[in-house]
């Protein structure tokens, strides 16, 4: 799987615009990176809340020479929920499109993304595909 | 003693004492009047024959004076007549010469129980200073009248012991019926109302006597209040069951919505997982190899949605606990030291155990307790991630169960299971207990351990508190009841 990928982004320039995938569920962050990768992504795993909120840190601060086109994340995880970082990222007035994983699913999540600013919201079981798509309309190739 | 018979003892009594006061007074006041007409006729018949004897004596001598008082003696047989001569003895007391009249009469009168002696002097009534000739003695013996009166008293006394024992006889029946009977229907009533049966009514008219009546219709009074207070409770305690029926389902659809919810999240990640493979294979864009990985990621999501759902039936499906006397002491000491064998030394756990090398008896089902204290121990290992110790300790203790649940306060056996580990939140204790809540990393657990260990210590009429403090570790205590009657 790998291998093609890699064979993939080779053919393409590299570029220091990242996706970031925060999921703390291994097999579902590996499937969605794999996916995104092969729509030509660059991606970054986080594995819980905590690490997605140091790295936004680091991204937001400017520390690193890299920007953020957009996240992708679980709203239940351990540490501190998907829709507490958008609502952080909300507040601070950082314009990053965030699309959200749930599987709660209920009117009231959804209400809730989109009233902080959600790109998207999806919920658990969605078609990847889909979501990839939603990302692509909404940050553009790179 | 009955009043009844109180009643009818004091009234013959009362009856016995006035019949016999008015008979003797009768009694009396007849021997009274009876004695003085006999005193009156004596003496009159004394005075009569003492003139008569002393004017034979003038004319004719003394042998005709007595020949006439023995002629009169022998016709009268009601009195006796007897001359009492002075020249052969003393004339009875009382004889002195006080009357100054010829035939001055000074009788003494000495009656005994049955005779009645009357005396009349007999002077020489030419020469009325001369020494009396003697006395006439009239002896009467008690008169037929007095025999009559004393007949007519016995009479009278046999009429009283009629009458009192018609008293008694008719107050014993009538006591039966104006007392005895109300007093009997007024004690079952009480007897009835003590029962709590507050429906029944006392039939008492004013035929009963109006005092009986009145304590009648008190006593309806009375039980219809109890009756009033009886089923407004009755109406209260339905209405609560009630509302409480009413706060269960809604607590019931609160956890249906949150059961589903959490399955929605547990098993919508590894659905994703599954799909996301399937998907990737189906447009071909992995090779043999990466199909072959796929393969075996689904195939592990899809073990992982079956564990979810066996736990879930296992939740649901779980049946009322199989009770058997049981050492918990000896169950505690063989869970937590399996619990521990398997897992805490790779995370450098150690065990303190208190209490549990004496038998400590209750009615539980044994293997639904080893999963509890399993449960329990497990999570107390989990929580210690860079080692501590687990203390297990089991006690009597008192305790009053946390409001919501339907037990009462008493002693309890208590197991407590404490960790040294990270701790948990308020937020998160107030969670626990609830179906798929889990603070667990992904893959040490789905959430609905506790859940179900709760479930069963209800189920064994005990429950579980947590008490927790960040940093510095988890106490879950486990109340069971003690002993047979569990």
């Amino acid at each position: 799987m790998t291998c093609t990928l890699h064979s993939r982004h080779e053919a393409r320039p590299l570029n220091t615009s990242y996706l970031l995938i925060a999921e703390d569920d291994a097999d579902l962050r590996n499937l969605l990176s794999l996916a995104f990768e092969r729509a030509g992504y660059k991606v970054h795993q986080c594995a819980n809340g905590v690490e997605l909120v140091q790295r936004l840190q680091t991204l937001i601060e400017g520390k690193e020479d890299t920007k953020i086109l957009g996240l992708v994340t679980d709203i239940r995880m351990p540490g501190i929920t998907g829709l507490s970082i958008l609502e952080g990222l909300h507040d601070l007035g950082v314009a990053l499109p965030v699309f959200v994983i749930t599987a709660f699913g209920s009117q009231e999540v959804h209400a809730q993304a989109a009233r902080m600013g959600a790109a998207g919201c999806f919920d658990k079981p969605f078609d990847i595909e889909s979501l990839v798509g939603a990302v692509v309309r909404a940050v553009g190739i790179h | 003693m009955r009043i009844a018979t109180k009643l009818v003892i004091g009234s013959t009594a009362g009856m016995l004492f006035v019949l016999t006061v008015h008979a003797v007074l009768t009694f009396r006041r007849e021997m009274a009047v009876i004695d003085a007409d006999q005193r009156q006729e004596g003496q009159r018949l004394a005075h009569a024959m003492s003139l008569a004897v002393g004017l034979e004596w003038d004319q004719g001598g003394k042998e005709e004076a007595l020949a006439l008082l023995s002629d009169v003696a022998r016709r009268d047989s009601d009195v006796q007549m007897r001359w009492v001569d002075s020249s052969t003895q003393r004339v009875p007391t009382g004889t002195q010469r006080v009357d100054s009249a010829a035939f001055s009469t000074s009788e003494v009168t000495g009656s005994s129980q049955d005779v009645l002696h009357s005396y009349a002097l007999v002077r020489d009534s030419a020469h009325p200073l001369e020494p009396t000739r003697g006395a006439i003695q009239i002896t009467q013996i008690l008169s037929d009248e007095k025999i009559r009166v004393q007949e007519s008293l016995k009479h009278l006394a046999f009429a009283v012991l009629i009458i009192l024992l018609i008293n008694a006889f008719l107050a014993t029946l009538l006591s039966r019926q104006w007392v005895q009977e109300p007093v009997a229907k007024l004690l079952l009533m009480a007897e009835h109302v003590g029962n709590g049966e507050f429906h029944t009514r006392a039939n008492l008219t004013r035929k009963s006597g109006r005092e009986f009546a009145d304590l009648g219709s008190a006593l309806n009074v009375m039980a219809k209040r109890l009756q009033e207070i009886q089923s407004a409770r009755e109406e209260e305690y339905q209405r609560r069951i009630a509302s409480e029926a009413q706060l269960q389902h809604a607590e019931r659809l609160i956890t249906v919505g949150k059961l589903a919810s959490g399955v929605a999240h547990e098993i919508g990640t590894p659905l994703n997982v599954i799909t996301g493979h399937a998907d990737m294979i189906r447009r071909d864009q992995v090779d043999a190899l990466g199909a072959i990985k796929s393969a075996e990621v689904i195939g592990a999501h899809a073990g992982r949605i079956t564990t979810i759902i066996k736990q879930l039936l296992g939740f649901s499906r779980r049946s009322g606990p199989q009770r058997t006397q049981v050492d918990l002491a000896d169950l505690s000491k063989q869970a937590s030291e399996a619990m521990l064998g398997a897992y805490a030394d790779k995370r450098g756990v150690t065990l303190r155990a208190d209490g549990l090398d004496k038998p400590r008896l209750a009615f539980l089902d044994a293997t639904q307790m080893q999963q509890v204290v399993s449960n329990l121990v497990m999570n107390g290992i989990q929580a210690m991630d860079a080692g501590g110790v687990l203390t297990i300790d089991l006690h009597t203790a008192k305790a009053s169960p946390p409001a919501g649940l339907a037990l009462e306060a008493g002693e309890f056996l208590c197991l407590q299971v404490t960790d040294t580990g990270k701790g948990m939140s308020k937020e998160e204790q107030q969670h626990i207990f609830e179906p798929f809540f889990t603070t667990k990393d992904v893959g040490e657990g789905t959430g609905l351990g506790l859940s179900i260990a709760y479930g069963i210590v209800r189920d064994h009429g005990g429950w579980i508190e947590v008490d927790s403090e960040l940093g510095k570790g988890t106490t879950f205590s486990m109340f069971v009841p003690r002993g047979m009657t569990a």
